[in-house]
């Protein structure tokens, strides 16, 4: 069953100068499925996001969402975007009520940050806020869940951790999952199908479903093969982009070697 | 590395900005001396003049003491501070009410900017000979005076403190439909939480002051009438006594009530 649908959509910004992001794109998500969204800086992965995310108006085209009404929908943004002077569990009983503390407080636990709940965020390290932003989202039991590079900058062991912990939400679950990420890893790792955001067109240039069962192992070889594959086809796919620059700013200055 | 990006600032970040001029701190016997300097200038300026149109600090404190155990100062204080009370709160819910609204909308508040500095700029003297006119001499017209004359400084401020809202987390919230109600009480107004508290000390100075006005102008009870019987007979040292009585009532108000809200509402700042 179709879940979303989207036609034509075009996204132009004209700040700094007029660029062309998002030229037609067509695209429709079945229920359930993991689609990650894979791609480099500056190729409108989040400019997507956040058209489908219902954030972005200004768009041409049609979004289309199955039976007419938006489902339910929770997203994990690039920053952990949580409430700074509300406590952990005051931040999460702003998406659900008081009365599903337990829950959340579960959820926590799973995520290893049992003890936090009347932290405040700026307590908190950038991994645990992260990990709390998706604690947040998964606590509304979620129909359509988007995530915009939720595992950006956290370290190697607990990236894998919650990659894991995303994989078994959606085996348990089964919510729609739209993954944008620029780790090829991660979404050959988690993902049912793959779309790759081309260069320049500003539309899908590979549609690639993912044909392994879940759970997977990091390293299985069919894995190692889908991003050689993908590399083949575009080999910027590759280059380690961390920023989509959605709102015209470059990425961040990269270190000197 | 994503925590090292520079945020956008949050309003109400930065510190209050009287936080180191909290009560009992290291230098308040300088502030003592301070005041007993200007008792001491002003008895001998009474001793020079020998006019009873300068009564000295000694008469003064006599007056007092003869109004709190003979007069109506305690029932005119009473009196003035509930005015002050209502004409303060409608001002401020109304006034947060519109500067919200119109922080947040472009096309009212490019209609409504004009309205608000004609407002801003009307002399409280007209509001309240109009509101007289408009609505007689009574308690209605006399609260509404003072707090349209208050509403104007409020929506200025308010108003600033809505444009300067943080986009991501109410974009967070439209993602999870929050509900409205929600997202004003734990997102917006915490935010606009310096603004209102702002809005709140200059408009508790203006408000009394003009509720004074009010008084003298039509009103057969309180400190501002009082002050006029007293103007009338010539009374100096009458007008100072209620005068001293009610800024010290104000000076509790402000120390009691609004700075420890100031505190609270920073506490998470400091956590």
């Amino acid at each position: 069953m179709t879940g979303l649908k989207l036609q034509g959509i075009r996204r132009s910004f004209s700040d700094p100068a007029p660029k062309l992001v998002l030229s037609g794109i067509d695209l429709a998500i079945e229920t359930g499925e993991f689609v990650a969204l894979v791609g480099p800086s500056g190729r409108g992965k989040t400019t997507l996001l956040r058209i489908i995310a219902g954030l972005d108006e200004a768009y041409e085209g049609t979004v289309t969402w199955a039976g007419g009404r938006r489902p339910r929908l929770a997203a994990v943004f690039q920053e952990p975007r949580l409430v700074p002077w509300l406590s952990v569990l005051d931040n999460l009983r702003l998406v659900s009520d008081r009365d599903r503390d337990a829950e959340a407080r579960a959820l926590l636990a799973e995520a290893g940050l049992a003890g936090t709940e009347t932290a405040f965020p700026g307590q908190l390290s950038g991994g645990m806020q992260r990990r709390v932003a998706l604690v947040r989202a998964l606590l509304v039991d979620p129909e359509f869940l988007v995530l915009d590079e939720p595992i950006l900058s956290l370290d190697p062991d607990l990236a894998q951790r919650m990659r894991e912990w995303i994989g078994a939400y959606w085996r348990l679950r089964r919510p729609t999952v739209l993954l944008v990420t620029h780790d090829l890893r991660e979404a050959a790792f988690l993902a049912t199908r793959i779309l790759v955001l081309g260069a320049g067109e500003g539309t899908i240039v590979v549609d690639l479903p993912v044909d392994l069962s879940h759970p997977r192992r990091q390293d299985d070889p069919r894995i190692e093969a889908i991003i050689e594959g993908l590399a083949h086809r575009d080999p910027m796919l590759l280059a380690d982009g961390h920023d989509d620059g959605r709102d015209g700013r470059a990425g961040r200055p990269q270190p000197l070697e | 590395m994503l925590e090292a990006r520079p945020r956008p600032p949050v309003r109400g970040e930065e510190p209050p900005a009287h936080a180191s001029a909290r009560p009992g701190g290291r230098s308040w016997w300088r502030g003592a001396l301070s005041l007993v300097v200007l008792l001491a200038l002003w008895q001998v300026a009474a001793i020079v003049a020998q006019s009873p149109v300068l009564p000295p600090p000694s008469a003064v404190g006599a007056s007092v003491y003869r109004h709190l155990l003979y007069g109506d100062l305690v029932q005119d204080v009473a009196v003035t501070l509930a005015r002050v009370a209502v004409a303060f709160a409608l001002a401020m819910g109304i006034g947060s009410a519109l500067g919200i609204l119109l922080g947040r909308n472009r096309v009212l508040d490019e209609f409504f900017d004009g309205w608000v500095v004609i407002g801003l700029n009307m002399p409280a003297l007209v509001t309240i000979v109009l509101c007289y006119v408009w609505f007689g001499l009574n308690e209605v017209a006399a609260v509404l005076a003072v707090a349209i004359n208050k509403t104007p400084l409020v929506v200025t401020v308010t108003r600033e403190g809505a444009r300067s809202l943080d986009r991501s987390l109410l974009e967070m919230a439209k993602v999870f439909e929050i509900p409205r109600g929600r997202v004003l009480r734990r997102i917006v107004l915490p935010q606009l939480a310096p603004s209102l508290m702002a809005s709140a000390r200059a408009g508790l100075a203006l408000t009394w002051k003009i509720v004074l006005v009010v008084e003298l102008l039509g009103r057969p009870n309180g400190v501002g009438f009082q002050i006029r019987s007293f103007f009338n007979f010539f009374d100096i040292a009458g007008i100072l006594a209620y005068t001293f009585v009610f800024i010290a009532v104000i000076l509790m108000v402000e120390n009691c009530l609004l700075r420890p809200l100031d505190r609270r509402v920073g506490r998470w700042r400091t956590a």
